[in-house]
Order: structure tokens, then sequence, then C-alpha cells
């Protein structure tokens, strides 16, 4: 899976939460340097995640849910 | 098997602009689980049916303290008040209660939910309710005895109870969650993960097929449901290519396992038809080779289900057009199905109004698909949805008869039309809502009502209601238009007047001014005050204003058309008479 396409659907993702438009994400953004990014867009994440690529987030990768990286990790692509 | 909606085509749907067009809706949610993104899911969905939607979502957790809040401000207001429940708030707390006995509490807590909306049902007769069925549990402590005397047994009970809210209340509907959970499985519907983390307790494919349906039941209750569905036959009504194979070697009926399925499939659409849906053809075929499929007496659709029916070479777009012309319906109630890409993609381009599925092999994806987007959804099926089929095929006898006259007034004079008024009283005030939610094209100001609505206007002095029915040789075809308003001094002022697609040209139009104007003299009623909205879909109505040649002004702001009742009456003979003998029934 390219990592720009995981991109792409994150900012869409948190775009379509918020309802503004898509801001550009990078490796390196997370909750904390993006402000659409909230808990709503978060909840909108793991909805995104499961439905596209069958991956329910454990209770113990929440904190994988809050940055870029750890979304990687949950689906095991390298960067 | 066909996703309902991708995070790509959701996302697309939301940086595209938004289309004016399209009727807005607001819709209140209470909740006792975290609603987003639902939110985000259900407006996709929408589209479909040219309806925009936003939510006022109540806080966390608040489901009882919101029903509170609405029983207390008892407004008068038309609204929708949409409950988001899930099963799993409840089986946790039944047994965090303090001495809980599992389903005994479950029982309690559940009969609570149920009262705490009875009382904010009865306190609210304006608002419109929507109120989920409850799932079934992920899992169940005693097995199968569950169903006889636990969780399963509980929710089976207060679901019973869900739906003799609904029926004992016309301003009550159900989303039956229950049905959409199994149908998708309840493994693939909770993700309780999510549940532990966010209060949201489904699964992504859960949330899109949960939103989907609710966006039906939306649809339907402002009577947005599509109203008519254009078939093709090769490979969708039977499998095979008629004009290659022969009518003999289509598959079709039992004798085959393809057959089979075409037969699931047409047993699907017939039922439709039965409910109400009008059926119509578009097929690329020989006209006569494709009539043979049907006369296969292992076929269950027969041709006369069909309203209407157009098979020749011609591109499907413009069929449809036609037909939907022939029906007086608008491109944004039908849906087509078809397995051939390039006639999708076609009619897709030149009717984009047009709800279009395609499907790859199976029939069966078809059927699932028109089964999940619930673009025929109903809450309850009239006695005019039964007989709209007839009626349809009636007016194509009656098209057929007006070809035989050059001169349109000797057509409808031969119609020997009749038409029985009733001013301030109703044997259906259900139909009368219902007409006035689901008719578009003559339609003076968009404005939905509900049942108790109209009761009011039935029943209050100063504000009246006119309906009509409409005979001919041809048959009864029902209440067919209802004019409601107020009455103000010496002005009638007219809140909504709409009229059944199905009778115009017919000059019943003249014969409800004609009414309205005999009883506004009655009731020593200068003015009559016709507000109009335009819209992209009533040019049939605006134009019919327009070529009455009476006052426009604005009123309040508001564009409107005046009759001078005295004036009006005066005229009636030479300029606006009707065809149509009446009666007025008070």
């Amino acid at each position: 899976m390219e990592v720009k396409l995981v991109l792409k659907l994150i900012s869409s993702v948190i775009s379509s939460s918020s309802g503004k438009p898509p801001v550009e994400i990078s490796l390196s953004d997370s909750m904390e340097t993006i402000e659409e990014w909230d808990s709503l867009a978060t909840v909108t994440l793991a909805a995104a995640l499961d439905s596209e690529f069958g991956i329910s987030i454990e209770v113990d990768d929440l904190e994988s849910l809050s940055s870029v990286k750890g979304i990687m990790q949950l689906l095991n692509i390298s960067f | 098997m066909n996703k309902l909606a991708t995070i790509e085509e959701i996302n697309n749907f939301y940086q595209q602009e938004k289309n004016q067009s399209f009727t807005n809706i607001e819709i209140q949610v209470i909740s006792d689980v975290t609603f987003h993104p639902l939110d985000r899911y259900i407006p996709f969905f929408l589209s479909k049916f040219e309806v925009s939607a936003s939510f006022k979502i109540g806080l966390f957790d608040q489901l009882n303290f919101d029903l509170l809040e609405l029983t207390k401000k008892n407004e008068n207001l038309n609204k929708i008040v949409y409950i988001h429940t899930s099963i799993i708030k409840y089986l946790v707390r039944s047994n965090e209660a303090i001495g809980s006995q599992g389903s005994d509490s479950l029982q309690k807590l559940l009969d609570n939910y149920v009262l705490n909306i009875k009382r904010a049902i009865s306190a609210s007769p304006s608002i419109q309710f929507i109120l989920n069925l409850f799932e079934l549990p992920p899992f169940r402590v005693r097995g199968s005895y569950s169903a006889r005397a636990g969780e399963i047994k509980t929710i089976s009970q207060v679901n019973d109870a869900i739906i003799k809210l609904a029926d004992e209340n016309s301003n009550v509907v159900i989303h039956d969650l229950n049905y959409i959970s199994s149908r998708i499985g309840l493994d693939n519907w909770y993700d309780l993960n999510s549940w532990a983390m966010f209060k949201q307790p489904f699964s992504g494919d859960g949330i899109t097929n949960f939103s989907s349906s609710l966006a039906s039941v939306i649809a339907s209750i402002i009577g947005k449901s599509k109203k008519v569905l254009f078939c093709d036959l090769d490979n969708t009504i039977w499998g095979g290519i008629i004009g290659d194979d022969g009518h003999q070697n289509i598959h079709i009926g039992s004798n085959t396992a393809k057959g089979e399925l075409f037969a699931i499939a047409q047993s699907y659409i017939l039922s439709l038809k039965n409910k109400g849906i009008i059926l119509g053809i578009s097929s690329k075929n020989d006209h006569t080779n494709a009539e043979l499929g049907f006369t296969r007496k292992e076929s269950i659709l027969s041709l006369e289900d069909f309203s209407t029916a157009m098979i020749n070479w011609q591109p499907k777009s413009g069929n449809i057009k036609s037909m939907l012309e022939h029906l007086n319906l608008g491109e944004n109630s039908s849906v087509f199905i078809d397995d051939n890409k390039a006639e999708v993609a076609e009619v897709l381009r030149s009717l984009p109004s047009c709800s279009v599925i395609g499907f790859e092999k199976s029939p069966i994806e078809y059927i699932k698909l028109l089964d999940s987007l619930g673009f025929f959804e109903t809450q309850q099926v009239t006695e005019d949805d039964l007989n709209r089929s007839k009626n349809y095929k009636d007016n194509s006898l009656r098209t057929e008869l007006s070809k035989a006259f050059s001169d349109h007034d000797d057509f409808l004079l031969s119609l020997k039309m009749e038409s029985n008024f009733y001013w301030n009283i109703s044997n259906d005030p259900q139909r009368v809502t219902d007409l006035v939610n689901k008719t578009n094209q003559f339609n003076t100001t968009q404005m939905k009502t509900t049942l108790s609505e109209i009761k009011k206007y039935i029943n209050n002095s100063e504000l009246f209601l006119l309906s009509a029915e409409l005979n001919d040789i041809y048959g009864n075809n029902g209440i067919i238009t209802v004019v409601f308003g107020m009455i103000r001094n010496d002005e009638l002022y007219i809140d909504n007047w709409v009229m059944s697609c199905r009778v115009f040209n017919r000059t019943m139009e003249n014969a409800v001014l004609e009414v309205l104007s005999l009883k506004s003299k009655d009731l020593g009623i200068k003015k009559i005050i016709v507000p109009f909205k335009v819209t992209s879909k009533n040019q049939y109505c605006h134009s019919y204003f327009q070529n009455l040649r009476i006052t426009s002004k604005k009123i309040d702001s508001v564009q409107c058309y005046v009759i001078i009742v005295k004036d009006y009456l005066s005229k009636i003979k030479n300029v606006n008479g009707s065809k149509i003998s009446f009666k007025i029934n008070q």
C-alpha cells in the first residue's frame, strides 16, 4: 500500500469529518499539528480504516490513531 | 458484494458544491451513543433522494434529559427528531445497576426507555419521531434459552412495544436496525473496540449500512422515495439474449438454476409493483421478440405488470425521458437497472437525477442494492398505492383515447368527469397528508406537513382545507388535490395547494379555483391570496398561474398571486371554465 494513498485518505477523512477543505498531511503530522484532527475526526478515521482495510483498532492501539506514523504502523506500511 | 459506498465516494461528495435544488431539512438527534460519523455518511445517501440534511446533535448520553426538554417545550413545529440508540448501551448498564439480575434489569431499563419516549411523543404531536428497533446483542449468556427467558426475549418484547408506538401514533416511524444488523451479521455489525474507545458501537460496514437505511427512512417521511422502476430485459428480467437465443431458450423460472435466480428477481419486482411502485421497460430489442419473453409460462412478471414500455434501438435515456413525461413523473423519482455498463453510463450521463443501478453477473446483485439503498422505502401502503399501477395504466388508455380526438375539449367531455369536493371534512386525512408531502410538480409553496397539522386545518374555524377526488369513465382517481390555508378577515390565504400529476391537463385546476371562489363568496371573502415559490420542479404549476393572467405582487416579501373573487367568478364561463361537473360536500 502506498504511503501517498494513505496520506490522502487521512486528509480527506479529516476534511469530511470537520466539514473544512482538505489540508495537506505529511508523515510527521498528528492531532497536535493539524487543527481539524479532533476527537470526532479520530472516530471517523477508525470507521474508515475498518471499512476500507478491515482493521478494527484495538483499545491498546488507540494512541496510534492520533498520528500519521501510528496509522502507518497499524497498516503495516513502512515509511 | 457491492459496497454501498467507499470512503472516496463520501469524501468526493463533500468536495462537491452543494446542490441548491435539493430539499433542505434539519433533523434533531437525541442520542445515548456517539452519533458521529453517521452525520457525515447520512447526507451522502440522502443526496440520492435530492435531499440535503443538517443535524442538530444533542449532548452525548443525555437521552432522557433531551426527551424531557422536548416534552417541556411542547413545540408546535414540524420537525424530525431521530433517537439514536444501540442495545450495547443498555446491556452494559443493566449489569452495572446495583442488585441487578441481568435480563430483569435490562427489561426495566428498556421499559423505562419506551416510557420516556412515549411521554415525549404524546407531548409533541407535531414532531415526527424516528425510533430504532433494537439490534440483537453480540453475546447471549444462556445460549438458545435466552430466546425464552433472557436478553433475546427482552429485546424482542421491547421491539414489539416500539412497533406498537408506531402503530398507535401517526407521528412515529420505525427504523429497523434489527433487520439491518441481521443482514450484515452481528459479528460484522459491532465494533466493540470502537465502543470502548469512543462510545460508537458500530463497525465501518455497520455505519455505512446504518446510514443508507436511515437515509431512506428520512426520505420516505418527506415524500422523496422513488416512484418508478425502469428495467432492462436481457440478463436483467431473464437470463440470456432473447434476440439471439430465442424466447424458448432464455433462462426464466425454476427449470434451470440460472432461471431460478431470475425468478427471485422477478418476484421481488412484482412485489414492488404490488405495493404501488410503477414499472417500466427500457430495452434495446425487437419489440415483438421481447414480448415473447413474457409469454413463457414460467415468467412471474407479465407484460401487463408494466405501466409503460419502450422497446426499440434508440438511446435508453431518451426512452426513459419520454416514458417519464408520459407518466407525468420527474427524473428524480426514477430508478433504472441494467447489466450493460455502456447503457448504465449513457443513462447516468444524460439523466443525472435518475438513480442508476448497474450489476455484474447475477440479478440478485441488483435486488440487494435496491433493497439496501431503500429507494422504495415506504411508511405505509395506502389504497392509493395499491391502485397506482392501474391508475397509470388507465391514464395510458386516456392518452390513447385523446389521440382519437382532434379537439382536446371534446376529449375531456368524452371522459365524463365528475368531482367530489370536501370542504373542511375528510374521509382520509392520511391520504391528504401523503399527497401534500409526495407532490412536487403542482405544489405552490413546497410546504410539507404532518397528519396532525392536516387535522388542525380541518377542525379550526380560522383555517380551511379543501380536497377533491376525480372520477371518469375509466375509474376513480381517488383524492387528487388538496388546498389548505387561513381565513384572514376578507382574505383566503393559501398555505399550499398540491395536485397529483395524474390529472394534469384535465381542467381540474380550474374546477378547484371555481370551488374556492364559490366558497369564498359564501363566506364574504373578497380575495384569494396564493403565495408562490418557483422551483425547478413546479414549472407546470407556475405556467398555470402565469396563464391565468391575474395580478402577482409581493406581500410581506413573498411573491403572491391575487385572485379577486368577484372578477374571477364573472370570467369563469368564458375563460377559466372546467370540463368537470362537481359537488361540494361539507
